[in-house]
C-alpha cells in the first residue's frame, strides 16, 4: 500500500460507513398573495402606483421643496389645498416595478406622488395623518391596495 | 321526589383513586359521576394531621372528643338562618363584582382545559354570594377560597394544577376589582382570537386602549396566532373601522404586509431515499385546505404560505384556521361595508 493510498482511504471511509444517501437539500419556490388578483373571491384591487424614478444622486426632498415653494405653499401640508387625495385610506406594499414618476414629471403630478408618500407609513396610506417628508419617504416606491374585498 | 323540607346537602367521600394513585389510596372510593358531582356546589378537603395546628392536635386526640356532638348553643344555626335571609333578598340582584370575578375565572379555567360547566359558573357565584355576605364584603381570600373549593374534579380522580386556578384567580380579581380595565382582563382570558377580537369591538374604551391592548396580545401570543390575528384584523384596521389608533393598525400591519404577498424560497433537507415534492410542513396544511373552499381557502393559503416561508410552526393548523375564519366572519359582519 503507497503512501498516497494512505492519505486518501480515510474519507472514503468517513463517507461510506453510515449507510444510505448522503442528505439532500431541497427548495420550491412558494409565491402568492391576495393584492392586486383579478381571480378568485377576494378582490383588493391596486388603486394607485407611487415612487419616483430618481436618477443618480438625485435627492428628491431638494427638488420637492423647490416645486412647493413654487407652487405657493409653504409646507408640504398645505399641499392638501390644492391636490386632491383619495380619502380613504389604503394598505402599501413596496413597488418592486420602475416607479412611474419622474421628478421631471408635470407640477401637479409630482406634487401629488410627493403628497401621497408623505402620508405612508410602511405599511398603510392614511390622509388623516400628517404630511411627513423626508429624503427616505420620497424615495420610496409604493403599490397602494383597496383592502375593502378582504372579508368576502 | 319532592323534599320539602331539604335545605342543604352534603355528602363526603374518601379521595377516588386515580390511574396514579399511590398504594396507600383508598382503594374502595369510586370516581363521582362528573354529572352527578356537578350539584354541588363546593368541595371541601378535610384537613390531614399534618395541617393541624398543636392546640387542634391535642383537642382532635382527646380521648373526651369520642361521640361528642359540637354545642354551641344554636349560634351556627342562627347565623346560617340569617344568612339565607340575605342571600334570599341579594340573589335576584347579584353584585357586579363577583358576576365579574365569575365568569373571568370560568373563561380562564376552561381556557387552560379545566373545564367549568355553565351550571358551575352559576353555583360558583351563589357561593360567592353568600361568601360575601357573611364576611360582609367580597374578600379576595374568600374568593380563592370558593374557587378552589369550586372544582369538582378531585371526586372522579382528576387533578387541577394548583399553579392554574392561581392564574384564573388573579385575572378574575382584577376583573372584579377594577371595572373600567375589564374588558383587558377579559382579552387576555378569551383562549380564542375571534373572542378576543369581539372583547375588543364589544368593549374597547378607546383608541389609545385599543393600541396598547393590541400591542400586548401581538407580544403575549405565540408567533403562529399572533401573525393570524394581525393577517385578519389588519384590513379593517387599515380601513379605520377598529377602535384602535394609528399606531395598533401599524403594529398590525407589520405582521401582516409580509403574511398578505408571500414570494419566498424554503429549504429542507432530506435523508433516505423519499424524495417528498412539497416541504415537510406542507401536508398537515394541505390537509386542512382540502377541506376549504372560496374566500376562506384564499385567506387560509395565503396564512399557511406565510407560514412556510417565514418559517413559522403551527402546532394545530385546523384549529388555528377555524379561529383565522372566525375572526374574518366576525369582521364581515361587523365592520365590512
Amino acid at each position: 500500500m503507497s503512501a498516497q493510498t494512505l492519505v486518501a482511504e480515510p474519507a472514503r471511509r468517513a463517507n461510506s460507513g453510515w449507510g444510505g444517501p448522503p442528505a439532500r437539500q431541497r427548495q420550491e419556490r412558494i409565491a402568492s398573495t391576495l393584492l392586486g388578483r383579478d381571480d378568485g373571491e377576494i378582490r383588493c384591487p391596486r388603486v394607485i402606483r407611487l415612487g419616483f424614478d430618481l436618477t443618480a444622486g438625485q435627492d428628491p426632498l431638494e427638488v420637492l421643496e423647490a416645486l412647493l415653494f413654487d407652487a405657493g405653499c409653504d409646507t408640504p401640508e398645505a399641499l392638501r389645498r390644492v391636490i386632491a387625495l383619495p380619502q380613504r385610506p389604503y394598505i402599501c406594499r413596496p413597488d418592486a416595478g420602475t416607479p412611474p414618476c419622474t421628478l421631471g414629471s408635470p407640477r401637479a403630478e409630482v406634487l401629488r406622488h410627493a403628497l401621497m408618500l408623505g402620508l405612508c407609513t410602511a405599511h398603510l396610506y392614511d390622509p388623516a395623518r400628517p404630511v411627513i417628508w423626508t429624503r427616505g419617504s420620497l424615495s420610496r416606491a409604493l403599490e397602494l391596495f383597496d383592502p375593502e374585498g378582504f372579508y368576502a | 321526589m319532592p323534599l320539602e323540607r331539604l335545605r342543604y346537602r352534603w355528602a363526603a367521600m374518601n379521595p377516588a383513586a386515580s390511574d396514579q394513585s399511590d398504594a396507600e389510596s383508598y382503594t374502595g372510593s369510586e370516581p363521582l359521576d362528573p354529572a352527578l358531582a356537578d350539584r354541588f356546589a363546593l368541595f371541601v378537603p378535610a384537613v390531614d394531621w399534618e395541617d393541624l395546628d398543636e392546640t387542634d392536635r391535642l383537642a382532635v386526640a382527646s380521648p373526651a372528643g369520642e361521640g361528642r356532638v359540637a354545642d354551641d348553643g344554636g349560634r351556627l344555626r342562627e347565623r346560617i338562618a340569617e344568612g339565607r335571609r340575605r342571600f334570599l333578598d341579594q340573589v335576584e340582584r347579584g353584585p357586579r363584582p363577583i358576576l365579574d370575578y365569575v365568569t373571568t375565572a370560568v373563561t380562564a379555567l376552561n381556557g387552560a382545559r379545566v373545564r367549568v360547566s355553565p351550571r358551575r359558573a352559576r353555583l360558583m357565584a351563589r357561593s360567592l354570594l353568600a361568601a360575601t355576605l357573611v364576611q360582609d364584603g367580597f374578600q379576595e381570600r374568600a374568593a380563592r377560597l370558593v374557587l378552589g373549593c369550586s372544582l369538582p374534579h378531585a371526586t372522579w380522580g382528576a387533578e387541577v394544577a394548583k399553579s392554574v386556578v392561581d392564574a384564573a384567580h388573579r385575572l378574575a380579581w382584577e376583573a372584579a376589582s377594577k371595572a373600567e380595565g375589564r374588558w383587558v382582563e377579559q382579552l387576555f382570558a378569551e383562549p380564542r382570537l375571534e373572542r378576543k377580537l369581539a372583547v375588543l369591538l364589544d368593549h374597547c374604551p378607546s383608541p389609545d386602549a385599543g393600541t396598547q391592548a393590541v400591542a400586548q396580545i401581538l407580544a403575549a401570543e405565540p408567533p403562529a396566532r399572533a401573525a393570524a390575528f394581525a393577517f385578519a384584523l389588519y384590513p379593517a384596521a387599515a380601513l379605520g373601522r377598529l377602535p384602535i389608533g394609528g399606531e395598533g393598525a401599524n403594529d398590525l400591519g407589520r405582521l401582516a404586509t409580509p403574511i398578505l404577498t408571500v414570494d419566498a424560497t424554503v429549504t429542507w433537507t432530506e435523508r433516505g431515499a423519499v424524495q417528498r415534492p412539497h416541504h415537510p410542513a406542507f401536508d398537515a396544511f394541505a390537509r386542512v385546505l382540502a377541506e376549504l373552499s372560496g374566500a376562506r381557502a384564499e385567506r387560509a393559503r395565503q396564512f399557511f404560505s406565510w407560514c412556510l416561508v417565514a418559517p413559522v410552526a403551527v402546532a394545530d393548523p385546523a384549529g388555528l384556521e377555524q379561529q383565522l375564519d372566525a375572526c374574518a366572519q366576525l369582521l364581515k359582519e361587523r365592520v365590512a361595508a
